[in-house]
């Protein structure tokens, strides 16, 4: 593929995901051929092995040449060849709008938001994705699915996700669990989920709605995107904090209330991680201070 | 204490105590807004440790104004003074110190003397005084006197001669001194200070009155910190007081412990040669009786002391006087009167200490043993008992009254007295005698019966006194109270009257067995023969030796001319001629210790001071007791500059303020720490472990 122009995905990371391959374990078999082997059998050109005819078996499956000479039945199957599915879940809500850039500062020169880190992100993994010839969607989200992109595998449909994480703007709130309702309607196939969001939602709820997914076999990836100012809570003496989702306002002084508000951080983070543990969900925190390549290592890894 | 605002003008600056609070108020009406992504958490937070965020706001709040407000003090720059202002150190003033140089002083607290403390009180008083000042002190020891005739202005010799002053071993006269000190401040010009520095210790200070006039300041100045515990030898006392060789001597000491806790001692004894030690436990605040029995010594004059171990007030630790051990006592009779009966004669002989030597010998003579005296010869026997001689005189029916108001015998009711021989007539029964006076040292050899009862017996043939005056000890009266044996202190020495029949023929007394046993008793107990050789000074006293002991001494010119007075170490103590008869005396009071008179190589006589016993309770008086002044802290340049320029404040004000902002800081960083909750934060725990609600129910 050729290098492109597009705000996430930038050149120098397409020359650094070049080197990557993205393993066979973190993606879960799509229903085309492609280039992984599954272990179901279907139709491909690659022999599998004989076995013995039983009544129901397709016919056209018979190996008549073998019935000459053995008159037996045997039937020759072959190995289906699939390719991945990859489904991109970003939450769009106006808390990954966070941090606000201060008034003045140059857009080269302010940190990331959420929503830039997890873009990013998500464009480089859609590039992997595609450049292996497997299919990936998109899905934006906030209080309900926001946009909505099919699998797909092509070029243009990439180029499709990258404009679409560029438009998208941070605003309203929260409502993972409903939009993955609304999403598992949506997806035909089982394949891989990969949902980056900062997960202010009880996740109890959370994991009611990723049930369903879990069921049908999707593998399940949660990328806790938290920037450093969310995890440590800045020291901004008497504030007035703005809820960027509702608009809400609590006056408090941030020093006071800063290591009760890190340890309930930390409890939340563990929460995640245990009930993550006990459904077989990859759960990784994703600080945006840190080159998200670390994920995609990550990921590699897997 | 009164605070001075110097520079009020600037009053307005306490409003700034104000600041924190609107600060707070408009800091929560328009703190800084910042967009933050979820405020869900927050609130979780916030409302678990909102409990506490309250008070803490509150507590910060105070402290803050509190900071503020001492800011703003500090810039009033108040001063503080403890009571009224004293007179600026440039103003024209005279000042009086009384400073305590009085034994208790001697007192070590810490390292330092109590005197040491004083001095140094003072020296700060005179030093800080200012160029107007003019100044005396006061010496509050036994004999107060002041340094300069009127106040001077010569301050630096009152320094010196402050730091020079050395305790002396004497109780405080300290109505006098306080009496002198008014009078040298009423003598300068200007204000008027005085300071009195002291221990105020409570024997010297307790009930005294302190008139001040009006115009005149008091400070009172306390250097003594700690209750001070001591222990001392009270008195040291022989008996008999005038031993004779080869008699048994009891040492007697008194031990006083003047503190709150039992003490426990060793008293140790010095006589002459001899050494003896006795462990005692001395209750508190009370004394005890230490004695020591010595076997009969030889003649001669011995020094005897009784000490303890040293404590921190060592000057009562040891406390001495001298004994003169006579070879025996010599007793005769006056020569104008007949050889008293045989069997008198006998008993002085039968005893191993006394030698009768018939007629008197003025000067050698012990005791002069005449019965009867007769009429008209009354004033010899009194001459001879104020010589120092024992007198034992019986009466006889020639007495006139001039006679018997002589020796204060008399009769108020009757007028002239006279005195009749009486008589009962065998085997009738006779006077018996009853003991009138039973505590008295002469019979205590009786108490166990050992010696006999010396009332055992009848008489039937005696004198009729009068009634004796007050000066007379009555021992015995008959059962009809007609005295039978008295005496009674006469000059130096002491008189018996003896009306007691001897014959067997009129009495049988003397054969019950206790004739012998009282006549040694009245001797031992009562002769003090004439002893010119030791005499005991009160404390603080000037050693006097009259013309007429060196005359009694015939030592002549040039024994006069190398007299010299030593004291216990054999140091020559300064003498000079004075006292009431031309005779000689220490040029200054003399400390406690047995001193000599020396002429030549002949002591002439020997005299003993005693520790004053009302120094060594180290008790101190609060000083709010005594009437008037105002007490200071002992700290006396802090306070001496805080009463004449005050305390500056700004610098306490200031470091409070730093203190408290300190501590804002310090209570602004603390967290609030979340109360346990497990709002959705133990989901395991919630979903499998129903344990906790099925034992509440």
């Amino acid at each position: 593929m050729s290098t492109t122009a597009h705000k996430y995905l930038k050149p120098e990371d397409i020359r650094r995901l070049k080197n990557y391959d993205i393993a066979a374990r973190f993606m879960v078999e799509g229903w085309m051929s492609g280039r992984h082997s599954s272990r179901q059998r279907g139709a491909s050109m690659e022999f599998h092995e004989y076995r013995a005819y039983s009544p129901g078996d397709a016919l056209n499956l018979v190996d008549w040449r073998v019935y000459a000479r053995t008159d037996r039945h045997y039937l020759r199957t072959f190995e289906q060849e699939t390719h991945m599915e990859l489904h991109l879940v970003v939450d769009g809500s106006g808390s990954m709008g966070y941090p606000e850039p201060p008034a003045g500062t140059r857009a080269e020169d302010a940190p990331l938001t959420k929503l830039e880190y997890a873009s990013f992100f998500a464009a480089c993994l859609a590039w992997l994705v595609v450049r292996q010839n497997d299919r990936v969607s998109l899905q934006i989200f906030a209080e309900d699915l926001r946009a909505s992109f099919p699998p797909g595998s092509t070029r243009a449909h990439l180029y499709r996700l990258l404009n679409a994480l560029e438009e998208n703007q941070p605003g309203g709130e929260t409502s993972l669990a409903h939009s993955l309702e609304r999403l598992h309607a949506r997806l035909g196939r089982r394949g891989t989920l990969v949902i980056l969001s900062d997960f202010f939602e009880d996740p109890a709820k959370l994991f009611q709605a990723l049930n369903p997914f879990l069921h049908r076999g999707f593998r399940v990836h949660l990328f806790h995107v938290v920037s450093p100012g969310e995890w440590d809570l800045p020291a901004l003496g008497l504030a007035r904090l703005v809820d960027m989702e509702t608009g809400e306002r609590l006056t408090l002084h941030t020093e006071s209330l800063r290591e009760a508000y890190q340890q309930n951080v930390r409890q939340r983070v563990e929460r995640l991680r245990a009930l993550s543990a006990g459904r077989q969900v990859d759960y990784t925190v994703a600080r945006t201070d840190r080159d998200y390549f670390h994920l995609i290592d990550r990921l590699a890894r897997t | 204490m009164s605070v001075l605002w110097l520079n009020s003008a600037l009053a307005g600056l306490l409003g700034l105590a104000v600041v924190p609070l609107l600060a707070h108020l408009f800091a929560r009406a328009k703190p800084k807004i910042v967009r933050f992504s979820s405020l869900k958490w927050l609130r979780e937070v916030e409302r678990r440790t909102a409990r506490l965020q309250r008070p803490k706001d509150w507590l910060l709040l105070l402290i803050r104004t509190l900071a503020i407000a001492a800011l703003a003090l500090a810039f009033l720059l108040p001063v503080a003074f403890h009571g009224p202002r004293a007179a600026a150190a440039g103003d024209e003033k005279t000042v009086v110190l009384v400073m305590d140089r009085s034994a208790s002083m001697g007192w070590t607290e810490k390292g330092q003397s109590r005197l040491s403390r004083a001095a140094a009180i003072a020296g700060e008083i005179l030093a800080t005084a200012g160029a107007r000042t003019r100044a005396n002190v006061i010496w509050l020891d036994g004999q107060p006197e002041a340094v300069f005739a009127a106040p001077g202005v010569n301050l630096r010799a009152l320094e010196d001669a402050v730091m020079q002053a050395q305790v002396r071993p004497e109780a405080g006269d300290t109505a006098s001194a306080l009496r002198l000190a008014v009078e040298q401040a009423g003598l300068g010009q200007g204000a008027r200070e005085l300071y009195l520095i002291s221990d105020f210790q409570a024997t010297g200070w307790d009930g005294v009155e302190l008139a001040v006039p009006p115009n005149m300041r008091v400070f009172k100045l306390k250097v003594a910190e700690e209750e001070a515990g001591n222990v001392s030898v009270a008195s040291v006392t022989v008996e008999p007081a005038h031993p004779v060789a080869g008699v048994e001597v009891r040492v007697i000491a008194r031990l006083k412990n003047d503190s709150g806790t039992t003490r426990n001692a060793t008293a140790f004894l010095e006589f002459g040669e001899a050494r003896d030690s006795r462990p005692v436990e001395i209750a508190e605040w009370s004394e005890t009786t230490v004695s020591f029995r010595l076997p009969g010594a030889q003649a001669g004059i011995l020094p005897v002391s009784v000490s303890v171990a040293e404590d921190e007030f060592p000057a009562d630790d040891k406390r001495s006087t001298v004994v003169k051990i006579r070879e025996a006592l010599k007793v005769g009779r006056t020569p104008e009167e007949a050889e008293p009966p045989a069997l008198w004669q006998r008993a002085f002989e039968a005893f191993a200490w006394t030698r009768w030597t018939g007629v008197a010998v003025k000067g050698e003579t012990d005791v002069v043993a005449t019965l009867p005296v007769r009429g008209g010869h009354v004033q010899d026997a009194i001459r001879a008992a104020d010589e120092g001689t024992l007198v034992i005189l019986g009466p006889d029916a020639g007495w006139t009254a001039d006679d018997l108001d002589l020796i204060s015998i008399h009769d108020a009711e009757a007028g002239a007295a006279t005195v009749r021989q009486e008589t009962r007539k065998r085997p009738g029964e006779g006077w018996k005698l009853r003991l009138a006076d039973e505590e008295s040292e002469i019979w205590r050899v009786f108490g166990q019966g050992e010696f006999g009862d010396p009332a055992a017996g009848g008489f039937w043939r005696r004198f009729a006194l009068p009634k004796l005056g007050e000066s007379w000890t009555v021992l015995m009266n008959y059962d009809d109270d007609v005295p039978a044996l008295a005496m009674k202190k006469q000059g130096r020495g002491a008189i018996i009257l003896w009306n007691l029949e001897l014959d067997s023929e009129h009495s049988d007394w003397v054969g019950m067995g206790a004739f012998l046993p009282l006549l040694g008793e009245l001797l031992l107990g009562t002769a003090s023969a004439g002893d010119t050789t030791v005499r005991e000074f009160p404390p603080s006293s000037r050693l006097r030796l009259t013309a007429s002991a060196l005359e009694n001494a015939a030592i002549g010119q040039a024994g006069v001319d190398a007299l010299r007075l030593l004291d216990d170490d054999g140091a020559q103590v300064p003498v000079e001629v004075g006292g009431a008869d031309e005779g000689w005396q220490s040029t200054g009071t003399l400390g406690p210790g047995s001193y000599r008179w020396m002429a030549g190589g002949t002591v002439v006589e020997r005299a003993v001071i005693g520790f004053p016993a009302s120094e060594s309770d180290l008790r101190t008086l609060d000083t709010e007791l005594v009437t008037a002044g105002e007490t200071l802290p002992e700290t006396a340049g802090y306070a001496l500059s805080g009463q004449r320029d005050g305390l500056p404040l700004w610098p306490w004000l200031l470091g409070i303020c730093v203190a408290l902002l300190m501590a804002e800081g310090w209570l602004a960083r603390q967290p609030i720490r979340e109360q346990a909750s497990t709002e959705g934060l133990a989901p395991q725990a919630k979903a499998t472990n129903p344990e906790p609600r099925r034992m509440a129910a």
